[in-house]
């Protein structure tokens, strides 16, 4: 979950600062609770680091005892920065064993959903190679773009099945390639590791294992991968304004992404020594029929 | 509205007869062109007002562009997904009276020049734009948007040796003011612009410059009325209005070499876009025969549109009747509506083209698209 959605303010101070000064934790919390001048929330941090803090507590009752202890160790600086040192130790300890209640904060299932986008997206854009959050309108082109390279599995061609995805994002990444700067030689080579890493853990993705017919051939299999990501392109976005919009409902009936959906399954896939589509279980014929027609050709002088 | 259906065919491109008022050709594919036969359908619209097929010719592959001939009110040549154009005649059955084959794979979109009636272009997923002669079986020139200099630039090898597609030149055109001006569109984003008379085989274009942001630019038009104006359709569901006059020169724009220059490319900039206005990619513009500032677009979101483009504007006040306009120092974002006239949702597969009548009142259009369907229906009041 990133930063900005965290509503516990203890963590997110201490995800983000682990060095912080103990000084500021009180100000922190006379910010947010207690309002005071600058002079007074300084004695209230004397008195807080003091052990006073049960009256502080008692007025803020949104602060409770916890037993989730957040990996919080003050630093020399800080502590030296600190009055009564020792005593503020035992202090600090507790406190960062303390959890605010927030009663703005989101619901479990909320977060649960939440973490499942934040897992799709990141899927997304693993599989896009993209750094645009709009990413549903570039899955046409992939859509029309990979039906066109399917077409050329039929003549044994090489499939590039990252094509689509490197594609839209692969220029900027080349103009790298044009500076010869050492450290831009490095990240070069670390971006291309890494993107190679991605590209090989995506074409090898579970659901693709599990559903590929061990019968297929290469090209079949393709294939398959090939419509899985077009089905996955294609399939319902998450908020409700972009699943009620025409293009998705339209989507949902259409006939083209319902044949994606059974090649993706390895209900039907291709035949390509008839030139047809069929189902592998049964042998039937999917689709239309391949007729052969004769590579004539009328003498325009004769007519 | 019209509609024709030709069952177990997706169409792919739709084009008037330049000829005869009342004739469509529709270039088709079995199988969504995934996999099969293709299919020529000539379609009369009869005086009772219904489409029938006049001829059907069925070919060994997908078809995925056709281009009725200029020099021939009978012939019609086709893209066909073998590598080959083939020409047919309407008043012949079965086979094509001409065969060119030298694309090494499917053949893209294909385009009859207005001026230089006996010339026509062709571009295929080989990365290769072929400018062929009607009489002569091998081709008169062959370009090559992306230059051994730019491809550099462009992309960087995957290792497999392939090139993702970016390669695949998705549409070439003529301009329809000088048959020495030729203008594609690529999967690497860019729009090249060729001039016949100066190109060298290998050299690279005249002008060329990415127009969709790297997202691959599927189609490219002329306006017919405005000599330096072009339109591009987009990945990135957008459409753009370019004046080749005021393509600012960055390194992507600079003639014959692409120098290292500082990361990322600067794009030059366009006079006008269309954001917004289809929610999936861009498959098709294309201009208004009738009018300068009328644009129609057909997209994945299964829609077709009719566009006005706001930035132009004819000038009858001034007692210009020409059809010629100014600008107007707006654009489409500066336009509640975005400039659309008219919006067509009866297709419910992808819409692959469309194209205006040329004929009777103005404003007819014809799109197909992979559900099958051939629909005339009236785009402008």
């Amino acid at each position: 979950m990133p930063e900005s959605c965290r509503v516990n303010p203890i963590q997110r101070f201490i995800s983000k600062r682990d060095n912080v000064s103990v000084s500021s934790l009180p100000t922190l919390i006379s910010s947010s609770h207690v309002h005071s001048s600058s002079s007074s929330s300084r004695s209230l941090e004397r008195t807080f680091l003091q052990g006073h803090v049960p009256s502080l507590v008692t007025r803020q009752p949104l602060i409770s005892d916890n037993k989730y202890s957040p990996p919080y160790v003050p630093d020399e600086a800080s502590r030296s920065n600190t009055i009564g040192s020792s005593h503020s130790e035992t202090w600090i300890n507790q406190f960062s064993a303390m959890k605010v209640e927030d009663p703005l904060e989101a619901s479990l299932e909320y977060k649960r959903l939440y973490k499942n986008y934040e897992r799709q997206m990141g899927n997304g854009y693993r599989r896009f190679n993209s750094s645009s959050p709009d990413l549903k309108p570039q899955f046409v082109s992939p859509v029309g773009q990979r039906i066109q390279k399917s077409r050329l599995l039929k003549r044994g061609g090489t499939v590039p099945l990252s094509g689509s995805r490197a594609s839209p994002y692969g220029t900027i990444q080349t103009h790298s390639t044009t500076t010869h700067t050492p450290t831009d030689a490095l990240l070069e080579a670390e971006f291309n590791t890494l993107e190679q890493e991605l590209m090989e853990q995506d074409l090898a993705t579970p659901e693709t294992r599990e559903t590929s017919n061990p019968a297929f051939t290469g090209e079949q299999r393709e294939l398959q991968e090939i419509a899985s990501s077009i089905v996955d392109a294609c399939s319902p976005p998450l908020t409700p304004l972009a699943r009620d919009s025409p293009v998705q409902s339209k989507l949902a009936s259409s006939k083209f992404m319902g044949l994606m959906k059974r090649v993706s399954d390895g209900d039907v896939t291709v035949k390509p020594a008839q030139r047809e589509l069929f189902t592998p279980g049964t042998g039937d014929r999917v689709g239309s029929e391949y007729f052969q027609v004769g590579n004539g050709q009328h003498d325009p002088t004769k007519k | 509205m019209l509609r024709f259906e030709m069952r177990g065919f997706s169409g792919y491109a739709v084009q008037y007869s330049p000829f005869l008022d009342s004739r469509l050709a529709v270039a088709t594919g079995t199988n969504y062109g995934l996999i099969g036969n293709g299919k020529l359908w000539i379609l009369d619209i009869s005086p009772e007002g219904q489409m029938v097929t006049r001829r059907d010719y069925l070919t060994q592959d997908c078809l995925f562009d056709l281009a009725w001939s200029e020099l021939n009110e009978n012939q019609c040549l086709v893209a066909q997904g073998d590598g080959s154009l083939r020409l047919f005649d309407t008043t012949l059955d079965k086979y094509p009276v001409a065969v060119y084959q030298e694309h090494r794979d499917e053949v893209a979109s294909c385009n009859w020049s207005l001026i230089g009636r006996n010339t026509f272009v062709s571009s295929g997923w080989d990365g290769l734009v072929k400018v062929w002669s009607v009489g002569r079986p091998n081709s008169v020139m062959t370009l090559k948007p992306r230059t051994r200099s730019n491809t550099a630039v462009l992309d960087r090898p995957n290792g497999t040796g392939t090139t993702n597609g970016k390669d695949c030149v998705y549409q070439a055109k003529f301009s329809p003011h000088d048959d020495s001006l030729m203008v594609c569109c690529s999967g690497d984003s860019t729009v090249s612009l060729f001039d016949l008379r100066a190109s060298q085989p290998g050299q690279g274009p005249t002008h060329q410059f990415m127009a969709h942001s790297g997202s691959e630019t599927l189609s490219v038009d002329f306006n017919k009325y405005r000599t330096n104006v072009i339109a591009t359709g987009g990945v990135d569901n957008k459409i753009k209005i370019w004046d080749l006059r005021m393509l600012r020169t960055g390194p992507l724009s600079i003639r014959g070499k692409w120098p290292e220059g500082p990361r990322g490319a600067k794009q030059v900039q366009c006079t006008n876009e269309i954001v917004g206005g289809h929610e999936l990619a861009v498959r098709k513009v294309n201009w208004s025969p009738h009018s300068s500032n009328y644009l129609l677009s057909t997209s994945y979101d299964m829609t077709c549109c009719i566009w006005q483009d706001m930035g132009y504007a004819t000038d009858r006040t001034r007692g210009n009747n020409s059809g010629y306009g100014v600008t107007t120092g707006r654009t489409n974002a500066s336009d509640l509506r975005n400039g659309l006239v008219s919006r067509f949702t009866a297709h419910t597969e992808f819409v692959f083209d469309g194209d205006w009548s040329l004929w009777g009142a103005p404003g007819f259009v014809a799109t197909t698209g992979w559900d099958g369907n051939v629909f005339v229906w009236k785009g402008t009041p």
